[in-house]
């Protein structure tokens, strides 16, 4: 065995890899070798150094994580899972809301339209994309607005408007509602929208119209910087 | 050094979309995977966005896991192919201006130096920031096999799995990582060494 051979075999006795044979071989060597038992040492010392480079994880590396996993989850939901649903669930809605206004009166009921015209806004969207389901129920997503007349007037035209925004859509388009996580971040976010042409509303949020995709990657690169993001506005 | 496998349970639940058991594995995982992209990238930052990068690789492709090897050997596989694209891409836009012309003719910019990360800068151990020096400086694949084995504990058959060579080569690999090491940090490993000397013989 040569030197060149040892250092190979010095390598894998320091990781435990060699062979019974190969560690026999090895020892034999370094009895007459003093330039090898100076390698082996050597490396028995950087190996020592290497070990101190091990930094701990990040603390938020984590929650980070798992943040963008569970948006990233959450369209998932919204496009393949729930739309199976979301006609159905936007009929329950309805029919919950009617109920609860037929028990409590006008207050109580306009406190539930906005979660159900929400439904029914996610159905809108739902419906464009084509699902089977979703078109046998169309007309109670599409006539959802209609049944609202009870809230309040700002309440009604903005989640009537936010329904009209999904049920305009073209197929493949979605409507985010954005609400920036602060002031400093809001210009950065129209700034990645400005192909789109994001409106700035009057409460500061930013609604826009985009391609699928492009809410998806939105969604992805920019969730840090926002406080809500939401399909369509509620 | 590793921990325990990852159970296929939690796998399974986690490749069906159950947030909590995927949690478990980034729990069990983030320690190895921030090594390997702190030692590719040289900088926390970058490390910790390439970490954040393969578990949401993980995360997506986990449902076409095929069981085919440890899971552990995948996530470093996704984990190594997502910082071999990083350094690829920083490679381009590191070297394209290498060369450059001025009044004087035509000068060479320094190749960029694989100057430690800020954790690494932190501490005043001067043989620390050599050592992870002479790691940056090494090739892709002997920096990547040595930090497998040295920093994260894997066996050779892991790493093999990992970066779908074969165990000879990371053999081969690891044994030339540490002669290019050695090489790069001469004179200091005699100092470190010297006080070992007699311990260290006794253990062949």
């Amino acid at each position: 065995m040569n030197c060149e051979e040892a250092e190979i075999l010095i390598s894998g006795h320091l990781d435990h890899e060699n062979t019974e044979q190969e560690e026999m071989a090895l020892q034999a060597h370094l009895r007459g070798c003093a330039r090898c038992q100076s390698v082996l040492r050597q490396y028995q010392a950087m190996d020592a150094q290497l070990e101190t480079l091990s930094v701990p994880a990040p603390a938020q590396l984590l929650g980070g994580t798992m943040y963008k996993v569970r948006v990233s989850s959450g369209q998932k939901t919204k496009k393949f899972a729930f739309g199976r649903w979301s006609a159905l669930c936007a009929a329950a809605a309805l029919l919950l809301v009617i109920g609860v206004q037929q028990l409590d009166g006008l207050k109580s009921g306009s406190a539930s339209v906005t979660a159900a015209s929400a439904g029914a806004a996610e159905t809108a969207r739902t419906t464009d994309s084509g699902n089977d389901t979703a078109d046998m129920a169309a007309p109670s997503a599409a006539d959802a607005p209609a049944a609202f007349s009870v809230a309040p007037a700002a309440e009604s035209d903005k989640a009537a408007g936010a329904d009209e925004a999904a049920a305009e859509n073209a197929p493949g388009m979605s409507t985010l509602c954005i609400t920036p996580g602060a002031e400093e971040m809001r210009q950065d976010i129209l700034a990645a929208l400005e192909q789109y042409h994001p409106v700035e509303e009057a409460d500061g949020t930013i609604t826009c119209t985009l391609p699928d995709e492009a809410a998806d990657d939105f969604i992805t690169q920019y969730a840090d910087q926002c406080s809500a993001i939401a399909f369509a506005c509620q | 050094m590793r921990e325990t496998e990852i159970e296929r349970s939690v796998t399974e639940r986690a490749a069906h979309g159950d947030h909590a058991a995927f949690e478990q594995i980034v729990r069990d995982m983030q320690q190895p995977v921030y090594n390997l992209a702190l030692r590719m990238s040289g900088d926390a930052e970058e490390a910790y966005d390439l970490a954040q990068e393969t578990f949401l690789k993980v995360w997506n492709s986990l449902p076409y896991f095929r069981y085919d090897c440890a899971v552990s050997s995948w996530i470093y596989r996704l984990t190594s192919n997502t910082c071999i694209d990083f350094l690829r891409k920083k490679k381009k836009s590191d070297t394209v201006s290498l060369h450059f012309v001025t009044e004087d003719g035509e000068q060479t910019l320094p190749i960029p130096d694989p100057t430690p990360g800020p954790e690494e800068r932190a501490m005043d151990a001067v043989n620390r920031e050599q050592i992870a020096r002479a790691i940056n400086s090494l090739e892709t694949e002997y920096r990547m096999a040595l930090t497998m084995r040295v920093l994260d504990g894997m066996r050779y058959q892991e790493i093999a799995e990992a970066l779908e060579i074969s165990e000879g080569t990371v053999k081969s690999r690891i044994a030339r990582a540490r002669a290019k090491m050695r090489a790069a940090l001469g004179n200091i490993l005699d100092g470190a060494s010297s006080n070992e000397k007699e311990a260290k013989m006794h253990e062949l």
